[in-house]
């Protein structure tokens, strides 16, 4: 079996501070208009108590990505370690793939006019390095693993509402936060 | 909540419209055309062809590497449609060296373009049939592109042919743009049914439409103008008024424009943020 390496966060440990997204931003030099990884706040209130949490999410780095199947011009490849990659100078801007992913990681970088997203480093990672992203946590809460030798039981997915759009099988998982007894 | 993507609009309905014109050619030429409506239609149709190849460019973000666009046909179907739209205009120069000669075999060489052309439309159409879409990822998305193409092709070539065409050619133009009128009239409501109990995502882009200014107009010029102006042509078949045949060719583009337009605007995406 091929590898797949993906991110996995620790809700528990994410404190939410973005650390990991200026390191990629820096380290990548996007201009102020353009992220590749976002942090988002979660709420869950439910009657069997509360769940405040932060997810730090980028690029799926999806199995079956569907970047790769609509890109005209053949610009994403899935490498052997499972990493998604961009190639911008195939890429003709037509935005197939910022419509079609249904995690909204490719954008479109308004200085090249061409698409792009997280690439997981894979130069630093090919050179025995770690992502920016990884470097940058404070609390080690988001990690690189390689998914296929995970223990899956206790761990989370973004999920879609619809089947097919399961079928993308995302590459990065989430260990969900403990529910706070209201 | 989508953005209307003007060039991808104008590609789209032009390109569309002279498919539909070389299909209609084919179509009538069962019987014997006038040789100087094949001309002017053949004309019509790859100006239209033109242009829109020409709008399709700006849609891009490097408009001079849009050859290189043709090489993920496998699984894109935005490669199928460059090289179906290339074969397309490919096939209208035949036809139109066709069209030059005596004894030119025109009706097989506007087959064949609006055959290409054809695929390059439904490829068009499943570029955007996208699970992440669901206002879009559904039949009706084809359906729709199908049925522009048979309307605004038709009723060009009504309009080009008015003079020209037979009383029966004519009748028969004017019951498949009926046709078309009423068979998107019904796909359309449909579809709202279907987007109203579809997702949270169906019912943002059913909201979209019902307020927007645009979808009222449309629902006036893609519908409710065709269907009135194309009853006194029922009513008067001798006696067709080019004026009024204008008149339905400019309302129902309007419609299909707008309706286009409204396509790209009303597009919601689902984003994916739960966890499971």
């Amino acid at each position: 079996m091929l590898k797949q390496l993906g991110f996995v966060l620790d809700a528990n440990r994410c404190l939410g501070c973005g650390a990991c997204a200026k390191a990629c931003e820096l380290n990548h030099h996007l201009p102020p208009s353009l992220v590749w990884r976002t942090i988002r706040k979660v709420e869950d209130v439910t009657p069997e108590g509360i769940r405040r949490f932060y997810l730090s999410t980028a690029c799926n780095h999806c199995a079956n990505p569907e970047c790769l199947r609509v890109c005209p011009r053949g610009a994403y490849s899935k490498r052997r370690n499972g990493i998604v990659t961009h190639s911008p100078e195939k890429c003709t801007g037509c935005k197939s793939c910022v419509v079609s992913c249904p995690f909204g990681a490719p954008k479109i970088h308004p200085t090249t006019g061409k698409a792009c997203k997280c690439q997981l480093c894979y130069d630093r990672i090919e050179q025995g390095s770690t992502p920016y992203c990884l470097t940058a946590c404070l609390t080690g809460a988001l990690q690189l693993r390689e998914i296929h030798t995970l223990a899956l039981d206790n761990l989370t997915r973004l999920t879609a509402p619809l089947p097919s759009l399961r079928l993308t099988r995302p590459s990065v998982y989430f260990l969900p936060p403990r529910r706070v007894k209201l | 909540m989508g953005t209307v993507e003007w060039p991808l609009v104008l590609f789209t309905v032009l390109g569309e419209t002279s498919i539909g014109i070389l299909l209609a050619l084919w179509w009538l030429d069962r019987t014997p055309l006038d040789a100087g409506l094949y001309r002017k239609a053949t004309l019509t149709s790859g100006a239209l062809l033109g242009l829109a190849l020409v709008a399709s460019l700006f849609h891009l973000g490097h408009p001079e590497a849009a050859y290189r666009a043709l090489t993920h046909l496998g699984s894109s179907w935005l490669s199928r449609e460059i090289l179906f739209f290339v074969l397309a205009a490919l096939a209208w120069v035949y036809l139109f060296l066709q069209i030059s000669r005596p004894n030119g075999q025109r009706r097989v060489a506007a087959g064949i373009a609006g055959l290409l052309g054809l695929f390059g439309i439904v490829s068009s159409a499943m570029i955007y049939v996208l699970p992440r879409v669901p206002a879009w990822n559904s039949a009706q998305t084809p359906l729709f592109f199908l049925l522009t193409t048979g309307l605004l092709g038709a009723l060009s070539l009504l309009f080009l042919g008015w003079k020209s065409l037979s009383p029966a050619q004519m009748a028969g133009l004017m019951y498949w743009s009926l046709g078309c009128v009423l068979s998107s009239l019904f796909s359309y409501i449909l579809y709202f049914s279907q987007l109203t109990g579809m997702s949270p995502e169906g019912l943002a882009t059913a909201q979209i439409l019902t307020t927007s200014p645009l979808f009222w107009l449309r629902v006036i010029t893609n519908w409710g103008a065709p269907l009135i102006l194309l009853l006194p042509l029922f009513k008067r078949k001798r006696s067709f008024n080019p004026n009024l045949l204008l008149t339905l060719l400019v309302v129902s583009g309007i419609g299909e424009f707008l309706g286009r337009a409204l396509f790209y605007l009303s597009a919601v995406g689902i984003h994916i943020s739960a966890l499971k």
